[in-house]
């Protein structure tokens, strides 16, 4: 009896990020007053414009390098090629295909770059990479907002500053709005389902299931449990991960592209940096931890997370009564489940250490 | 680094190239203006359509122009095809015309349809004034 506690026990604390939320959203869903239909519509959009760039953090989790905070730099490379297609005005599938092609070589630099840095922050990974982050983002602006128009010409004037150089704030990405989402458009009832963003999505996944049988991803996994053991077994260690972060940072990058297509428009200076928050979220509220995450924990994740950042809105709006309060609800709320995730994830792993020397007690006794 | 190994990886960044380029044309979009203006070639005068619904790479709603009207479209890829629908005063199709040409033909941004239709009468394509 005492053994069955402890499993169910064991099983909440597991899964208890994505029981907070799918209670929290049981409650919100009938305030909000939205339809089935209509949030099955929201979710299956968010769902085609988030879960790549969610997928891209599943290859350093892998090499035991955690939360790749650094995958903004990947979303920086694939924003430039965005910018060179715009100005160029390449459209539809092709103006996407050839901006990721731009920015792939992009990405690996920077992704060599943070990997490089990363090995010497070896066991500080996740914080490294979140400040490494900021000061690419510093770098990015310097380059699009000075470089743009004076170094790299640009020939758009739409696009240019009225000074003569300098990107403007908002990037129309009119010619390749939903060029992939609308390339095999199918409806079913009313919903609309993009199905070749999910056919991608979907090789992307068979992709990391490919992936994790290769000599490489062998090689990562071991990595990621024991860093000196796989030393021993003559695996390259730092090698093996920083192509895991090279690999991430490219994938982001796509991602990146993905996700801008289906928005349709890009905020210059601002668009990457909540890339790598939110996907991070997204997948520790699918139940995936810092060294742990699976490929369903990306698709709950995003479900889960997304499904909050459209209910939340209208429910603080029927809770409270006003709009703006039901903005900031859904402001508090968005940040608050950040941090929730993650104040549950270092509980959660206390309570596994607990778990674990108990186990290893009880073990001591018999 | 291994000659093979070499090659592979050229042979990697030519692919991309290719790929690359062939995006690049196929997908390279142009803003053209189309009008209907009388036209004069070689002392003979070509007078404009009353009224004419100009269709461009099967892109709806078709251009409806009136006669000295011009409108403006994206023309995307290599080739192209402008549908010309001439219609009469109750709008009913009288007579169609359809024309392809290349990208590579262009000259300007300015596509006149009547010297178009006309077996494409030199200065069918010309530059913007400014």
């Amino acid at each position: 009896m005492n053994r069955k506690y402890d499993n169910f026990k064991h099983i909440l604390i597991q899964n208890a990020v994505p029981i907070v939320f799918l209670l929290v959203s049981a409650f919100a869903i009938p305030i909000s007053q939205f339809s089935g239909t209509y949030l099955v519509q929201e979710m299956l959009v968010r769902l085609s414009r988030n879960s790549f760039l969610v997928l891209s953090l599943l290859i350093p989790i892998m090499a035991g390098m955690g939360l790749n905070f650094g995958m903004v730099l990947g979303a920086m490379a694939g924003q430039i090629g965005l910018i060179f297609i715009t100005d160029w005005n390449v459209v539809g599938i092709y103006g996407m295909v050839l901006a990721a092609i731009i920015s792939t070589p992009l990405a690996i630099l920077l992704g060599w770059l943070c990997g490089l840095i990363l090995n010497r922050a070896r066991g500080r990974e996740m914080v490294t990479s979140f400040i490494l982050g900021f000061f690419m983002n510093g770098v990015y602006q310097l380059v699009v907002l000075y470089g743009f128009g004076s170094v790299v010409p640009v020939a758009s004037q739409k696009m240019v500053l009225s000074r003569g150089f300098g990107i403007r704030n908002v990037t129309n990405l009119e010619g390749v709005r939903k060029c992939l989402d609308n390339l095999l458009p199918v409806s079913v009832a009313g919903v609309e389902i993009p199905v070749a963003t999910f056919l991608i999505i979907g090789l992307f996944c068979l992709f990391v299931l490919w992936f994790r049988k290769t000599k490489l991803g062998q090689d990562m996994r071991a990595v990621g449990q024991d860093l000196d053991v796989a030393r021993d077994a003559g695996i390259p260690v730092e090698r093996t991960r920083l192509i895991s972060i090279v690999i991430s940072t490219v994938l982001a990058c796509y991602g990146q592209i993905i996700f801008l297509q289906n928005i349709g428009t890009m905020n210059t200076y601002n668009s990457h940096e909540q890339a790598g928050m939110f996907a991070i979220a997204s997948l520790l509220v699918g139940g995936s931890t810092v060294s742990k995450a699976s490929i369903f924990n990306v698709f709950l994740g995003v479900v889960l997370f997304h499904l909050m950042f459209v209910v939340s809105p209208m429910a603080g709006k029927y809770l409270i009564g006003e709009a703006q309060l039901g903005e900031y609800f859904r402001v508090f709320v968005s940040y608050g489940i950040i941090s929730l995730a993650l104040v549950l994830h270092a509980w959660r792993r206390q309570k596994e250490k607990d778990r674990t020397r108990r186990s290893l007690r009880g073990l001591q006794a018999e | 680094m291994k000659l093979k190994q070499i090659l592979v990886n050229l042979a990697i960044i030519v692919f991309f190239i290719t790929v690359a380029v062939f995006c690049y044309s196929e997908g390279k979009a142009r803003n053209m203006l189309i009008e209907n203006q009388s036209f004069s070639y070689e002392g003979k005068t070509y007078d404009a359509f009353e009224a004419i619904e100009v269709t461009v790479d099967g892109q709806d709603p078709p251009l409806f122009l009136l006669e000295g009207d011009r409108g403006s479209v994206n023309l995307i890829g290599k080739s192209h095809v402008v549908v010309v629908e001439v219609l009469d005063e109750n709008d009913k199709v009288i007579k169609t015309y359809s024309v392809s040409f290349k990208s590579r033909e262009l000259k300007g941004q300015i596509i006149n349809v009547v010297p178009l239709v006309m077996e494409k009468l030199p200065g069918w394509n010309r530059e913007l004034q400014k």
